[in-house]
């Protein structure tokens, strides 16, 4: 095949080619499928109802990443939040419990809402008790600290090849350690997206971030980011990530991130 | 009555197209869990959409509309790190028979999400660039530019694969 002249039936073929090896889903599950729709309708007319009764008691409930902080961002370089941003549920104050004294103050928040105005992209299976994003507030300013559980029935490629992923995200550092138990834990710094960083109305902050790539499959994430200004930022940025690095091995490391079949 | 063959008619369909669904998602993917995810969420909105309009007209397209519009949406949340968490192949000894088939989801996986949305829409589903920039409601020369850049990425692909290909 000549190298400038990949035409577009060649192209179905190399994409064939990856498709190779993949195992089909079996057959089934149309049942389960339904049963789903149907869940969710009705979910949603549970939702709908809610809401009238909400805006009838005139108390309507809003979600994580609403409250406070407005459009946020620097103004002289001082700063300007006064209320933490982000709900205060039990889920943040237990997760607060896990963090060292002196991080700040920890709520609840949606990424997506905070990022894009866009309501949380709903998540098909099981979490961790701690899954999800929180707002960090100190010294007026406000980072963020996310918890993310990805389940795998066997370990995903980055445990085996960690920081030497042919397809790895753009990072500035990337370090890794195995434990003794097997697991592997990757540190990166400065990473960034192309979906989020990409976005030049904002502007982030220092980006850490690890991840656990568990021997038995799957991996937990946590990011500790010092937050971002521009659009839609809720708060100036923290002088560095809510977290230092080793107070982030630390928090990967605590069993209570970890799903049960995690454990 | 007319509902109960409506469900049929979804039932046969979500049952007649949900493997053909899979291969797309998992070239929009790279990751087989991630497309089963996928296709479950798209269908589940396909069969909520016919339900709610009562429109069983060209379903498939709806199926296709509504499985890469999850997929890119889904790609901008914050969290989807699909890059770093591909699987650890199934079977470590073929490998070598199918680098190319690796290459080329590495290749995938270096493109935007839309990027990625079009070379699949253009190459994989074989629609013609209106129908690609009309089921991503974006212009016919945003789709040419991304095909463009998704083609460089396929002859990457060749010119580093050799006489794999």
């Amino acid at each position: 095949m000549s190298l400038n002249e990949v035409e577009p039936p060649e192209v179905r073929e190399l994409l064939g080619r990856a498709l190779e090896g993949v195992q089909v889903p079996s057959g089934g599950g149309t049942e389960a499928l339904f049963a789903r729709a149907a869940r969710v309708r009705s979910r949603r007319r549970g939702v709908l109802a809610g809401v009238v009764t909400a805006v009838v008691a005139g108390s309507v409930v809003v979600g994580p990443g609403l409250l406070s902080g407005g459009d946020g961002g620097t103004k002289d370089g001082k700063p300007q939040v006064t209320q933490p941003p982000g709900a205060r549920t039990a889920k943040a104050a237990a997760f607060a419990k896990l963090l060292p004294a002196g991080v700040g103050e920890i709520r609840e928040v949606s990424m997506d809402y905070v990022l894009w105005k866009e309501t949380e992209f709903p998540m098909s299976g099981p979490v961790g008790s701690y899954y999800g994003s929180y707002a960090v507030t100190r010294d007026g300013g406000v980072g963020f600290i996310r918890v993310l559980n990805f389940t795998s029935p066997k370990p995903v490629a980055g445990w085996s090849h960690p920081c030497d992923m042919p397809t790895k995200e753009d990072s500035g550092t990337c370090s890794y350690e195995r434990l003794a138990n097997g697991d592997v834990l990757e540190f990166r710094k400065n990473w960034t997206h192309l979906a989020v960083m990409q976005d030049t109305r904002q502007k982030w902050g220092e980006y850490l971030m690890v991840t656990r790539y568990l021997k038995k499959g799957g991996t937990l994430e946590v990011d500790d980011t010092a937050g971002f200004t521009g659009r839609n930022s809720l708060g100036p940025l923290l002088a560095s990530p809510p977290l230092t690095r080793s107070q982030l091995r630390e928090l990967a490391l605590n069993p209570d991130l970890l799903m049960k079949s995690q454990r | 009555m007319v509902r109960r063959g409506a469900d049929t008619a979804l039932h046969a369909f979500v049952e007649g197209r949900r493997t053909a669904l899979f291969r797309s998602a998992y070239l929009l993917c790279g990751n087989r869990d991630e497309a089963e995810d996928l296709v479950q969420t798209a269908l589940v909105k396909v069969v909520l959409g016919a339900r709610r309009h009562g429109r069983l007209d060209n379903l498939e397209a709806y199926a296709r509309k509504t499985l890469v519009n999850t997929f890119i949406a889904g790609r901008r949340r914050f969290w989807r790190r699909e890059q770093a968490y591909g699987e650890v192949p199934d079977v470590p000894g073929e490998l070598a028979d199918n680098d190319t088939g690796l290459m080329v989801r590495a290749a995938l996986a270096g493109l935007t999400p839309k990027q990625r949305a079009v070379l699949v829409l253009r190459y994989w589903e074989d629609l013609s660039v209106a129908a690609t920039a009309e089921l991503l409601d974006m212009r016919e020369s945003t789709v040419k530019s991304h095909a463009a850049r998704g083609l460089a990425a396929m002859r990457a692909v060749v010119r580093e694969g050799g006489e794999h290909v």
